[in-house]
């Protein structure tokens, strides 16, 4: 994907600037030069230059020299040198030696452009020297990659019409076709010219082989067009017309090989000469002309003086077809001669081939069939395995690519995430440890003063209901136990009955006064009306008692342990009032400050001293609870002057 | 007399000694006891559905916890459901309480037909109130007095505004003569004069004006 964005970038965009560059590239792989050397598959590869061999030698040890100095610098390209002379000097284990060395030694990533052609020149050298395609796709593959990764999108072009050619020529068509048209897409037009035609006429072949046989016409014209060289231009021109005789165009093909015959320059190459002949007199045979096996012996004979093996198994070929219908004996010798020689050049389609003839000369021999039945199963299974094979290589040069980037790309994210986590960590931490101690010291400050503030209320608390337990039990053994006592008395003496009646009458509702003065305070929605017949029922009827504001405030918004206080407070002063003040007018006004309740009390009796209040063992008791509360009670009171309290309260 | 009677007391002695007493003396012939407040009303709810209501309950105020869990916690509460759902039932409240405030709270708001204090004649006083009521009086025990005046005051917004126009020296007239101009109601003379006599002039102590007339004064009021 990003090639083929690259690729239109270069095409719309700075075209001749890419140009440049890619000729400036071209300079620097000078020493690679290209040239076909095939018939059918058109390669690249490096010159083998004879005449430079001493000097070639020379700068090997230079080379060597260098490398010895740990010039690490440009160790990629040192490395690479040296691996190309070897190549050049047929020195092929050095070169495999230091191939191995080359990639110890290179980082990858920095000197993909030395390792793409490093990648390149292995991959030639399986090819073309060891013949081993497997060997051969893997390293082109490779090659191809590191091309990819350095944008050179021209020579990841090349690699892949080599990877195509040996897809090809292993009877891969399927996979070839794909490979050639991707190759298509990178090869660069003027440049590549010579590569995108023999990418073409490897198209054609593909489609012939498939018995596309259309789109191989197509195919073999649009490589024949495009193509500068002569000689190439023959070659195909020569596929062609094999083509039109496959496709029964007899005519067609006679006509075209009828001008190429004439060229010049054919007559040179003897091998495309030979093969012309050959399919002239193919073509006129299958058109019914009359033909002298001269026809056909004739490229024979070329064939044999320039030791064309292929060329002559197809001669043979065509001499057995030739005589299988007038003379089978002849055509039998023929057959045989095909056969031999495939087995010898290992050409099994070909032995495949003239067994099929054989079959139809001799059906009853069992031998030619089962030859040829096992022939075309292995061949078969072959085509198959080399599909899978290459389909695989392929499919897991891409898988990796794809995991190479995504771990690329994972792992720069990883990165920026790991720094972010880390920043962020810190800002936390940092955050965190600020925050911890913040709340720590905070909290314990706050612990220590709660812990003081319970106990002191708790304390308190407890001394307000220590003190309230005394009194009452004071009371009940002073006033009622007394007066039972006394009422016991009168009993043992025989006092009147009606007498000690009343005595415990008395006691009855002292005894029910202090019950309801004990008794809990009803704190719902009655508070009001209770508080204010509390009180008014313990005054003496005589003192008159002004209220003002109980009435308009909202006792619902005011908690339960304040209302009861109120209630005691309130009921202890009015007590005291009415027991010992004589006074004769009460006011009590109540005043709500939002969070807290202000209750004044002023009365107009002979009031009390400080001390004399202090000795009041209910009101010491009731200032006790509004503390633990968290109020206060302020009594003001001077001899003869009335008595004034003000208690506030937290709602 | 009465048929049927619930009586609702959460001491038992004192539960079945009232029970006795009424049976006995006055020949009730249903008299269903309770001893709590919840089971009480359910009698009278079903009974009444039932269309054989209750004619008379007698209860009392106080209800001591227990461990029983409980809805009404008190008899006023009770009185006031049942007097809601059962207008024409007969209320007698037989309790301790003796604060004339508090019973006349009952009569008023809940139309309770008679009160008797618990005490010495406490009995005698509920026999009496039980055919008082039957003849459709009213009964309250005799050391209750409940019409007498307890010179107790509560003060409104209007006693204040007048209070505070005094408090500053002004006159009656003064005062009505301030609303007037200010807009406020009432504004009259003679209803200032009235709540002005109602805070000076209604007590007899002759220092009642002093006190709250200094209260304005230094503004607590």
């Amino acid at each position: 994907m990003l090639w083929h964005s690259f690729s239109i970038v270069m095409d719309f965009k700075n075209i001749t600037l890419v140009l440049i560059t890619l000729i400036l590239c071209c300079c620097v792989q000078s020493e690679v030069d290209i040239r076909a050397d095939k018939v059918n598959s058109h390669r690249t590869h490096l010159s083998d230059s004879n005449n430079l061999e001493r000097t070639s030698s020379d700068k090997l040890s230079e080379l060597n020299q260098a490398l010895r100095n740990k010039t690490l610098e440009n160790y990629a390209q040192l490395a690479y040198q040296k691996n190309r002379l070897h190549y050049s000097l047929g020195q092929f284990d050095s070169l495999a030696h230091f191939h191995r060395k080359f990639f110890l030694k290179t980082d990858l990533k920095v000197d993909s452009y030395y390792a793409a052609k490093q990648y390149y020149l292995m991959g030639y050298y399986y090819d073309q020297i060891v013949k081993d395609s497997d060997s051969a796709f893997k390293n082109y593959t490779i090659s191809k990659n590191f091309y990819e990764r350095i944008g050179d999108s021209s020579w990841v072009g090349r690699n892949l019409l080599n990877m195509g050619t040996i897809q090809k020529d292993q009877s891969d068509f399927f996979g070839s076709k794909e490979t050639l048209t991707e190759s298509l897409k990178y090869l660069q037009p003027i440049k590549d010219d010579r590569h995108i035609s023999s990418c073409y006429n490897i198209l054609a072949t593909n489609h012939r082989k498939l018995s596309n046989l259309q789109d191989a016409l197509k195919y073999y014209s649009k490589a024949i067009r495009t193509t500068n060289s002569p000689s190439d231009k023959l070659i195909y021109q020569n596929n062609l017309t094999a083509t039109h005789i496959d496709n029964k165009q007899f005519n067609i093909a006679i006509q075209l090989l009828q001008k190429i015959t004439k060229d010049s320059l054919l007559i040179i190459n003897e091998k495309e000469y030979a093969r012309a002949l050959d399919n002239m007199a193919y073509a006129q045979w299958l058109l019914g002309e009359k033909l002298n096996e001269h026809a056909f012996l004739n490229p024979l004979l070329i064939r044999k003086e320039s030791n064309d093996k292929r060329g002559q198994i197809a001669s043979y070929t065509r001499l057995g077809e030739f005589y299988s219908k007038n003379a089978p004996i002849k055509a039998k010798q023929y057959f045989d001669t095909v056969i031999q020689l495939s087995k010898a050049i290992k050409m099994p389609r070909a032995e495949k081939d003239a067994l099929k003839f054989l079959m139809s000369l001799e059906p009853k021999n069992v031998g030619l069939r089962d030859r040829y039945i096992f022939l075309q199963d292995s061949l078969y299974s072959q085509g198959l395995k080399v599909k899978t094979q290459f389909a695989k290589y392929k499919y897991d040069d891409k898988l990796k690519q794809e995991s190479i980037l995504r771990l690329e790309k994972e792992n720069t994210e990883k990165e920026l995430e790991a720094s972010r986590q880390r920043n962020q960590k810190i800002i936390y931490l940092g955050g965190l440890l600020f925050i911890t101690s913040i709340l720590g010291l905070s909290l314990y400050g706050f612990r220590q003063r709660t812990k003081r503030l319970k106990q002191k209320s708790k304390v308190e608390k407890l001394e307000a209901i220590y003190e309230a337990e005394a009194q009452l039990s004071r009371r009940l053994h002073d006033d009622y136990g007394g007066k039972i006592n006394q009422t016991m008395l009168m009993l043992q003496r025989g006092t009147d009955k009606s007498a000690i009646l009343d005595k415990l009458e008395t006691v009855y509702n002292q005894i029910r006064s202090f019950s309801r003065e004990i008794n809990t305070v009803d704190t719902g929605p009655d508070f009001w009306n209770s508080l204010k017949a509390t009180l008014e029922y313990l005054k003496p009827v005589e003192v008159e008692m002004v209220f003002d504001g109980g009435k308009e405030l909202d006792w619902s918004l005011v908690s339960r342990q304040a209302k009861t206080i109120i209630f005691k407070v309130l009921q202890e002063l009015v007590k005291n009032m009415s027991q010992h003040s004589k006074a004769k007018q009460t006011v009590i006004l109540f005043r709500d400050k939002k969070k807290e309740l202000s209750i004044y009390y002023e009365d107009d009796g002979v009031g009390a001293s400080k001390k004399s209040l202090l000795r009041k063992n209910g009101l010491r008791n009731t200032e006790k609870r509004i503390q633990a509360l968290g109020g206060s009670i302020t009594f003001d009171s001077e001899e003869q002057k009335g008595f004034r309290a003000e208690i506030r309260i937290p709602k | 007399m009465f048929k049927k009677v619930v009586l609702v007391e959460d001491f038992q002695g004192e539960n079945q000694g009232i029970a006795e007493t009424l049976t006995e003396k006055l020949a009730i012939e249903e008299l269903q006891s309770e001893f709590y407040c919840d089971k009480a009303f359910n009698r009278l709810k079903v009974a009444l559905k039932k269309n054989e209501p209750y004619e008379l309950m007698v209860t009392d105020l106080f209800f001591e916890k227990d461990h029983v869990d409980r809805k009404l916690t008190s008899g006023r509460e009770l009185i006031k459901l049942a007097r809601a759902q059962q207008p024409g039932l007969k209320i007698i409240v037989h309790s301790m309480e003796n604060n004339p405030i508090y019973v006349n709270a009952l009569f008023k708001e809940h139309k309770i037909n008679g009160y008797v204090c618990k005490g010495r004649r406490g009995m005698v006083e509920l026999v009496n109130a039980v055919n008082e009521v039957f003849h459709n009086r009213t009964f309250v025990s005799a050391q209750l007095n409940l019409t007498a005046a307890n010179n107790t005051v509560e003060l409104d917004a209007f006693d204040r505004a007048i209070l505070k126009e005094l408090a500053n020296g002004l006159t009656k007239k003064e005062v009505s003569a301030k609303f007037k101009k200010e807009n406020r109601t009432p504004n009259s003379e003679s209803t200032i004069d009235k709540r002005i006599s109602k805070l000076y002039d209604e007590y007899k102590a002759k220092n009642t004006t002093s006190l709250l007339f200094k209260l304005a004064k230094e503004g607590k009021i």
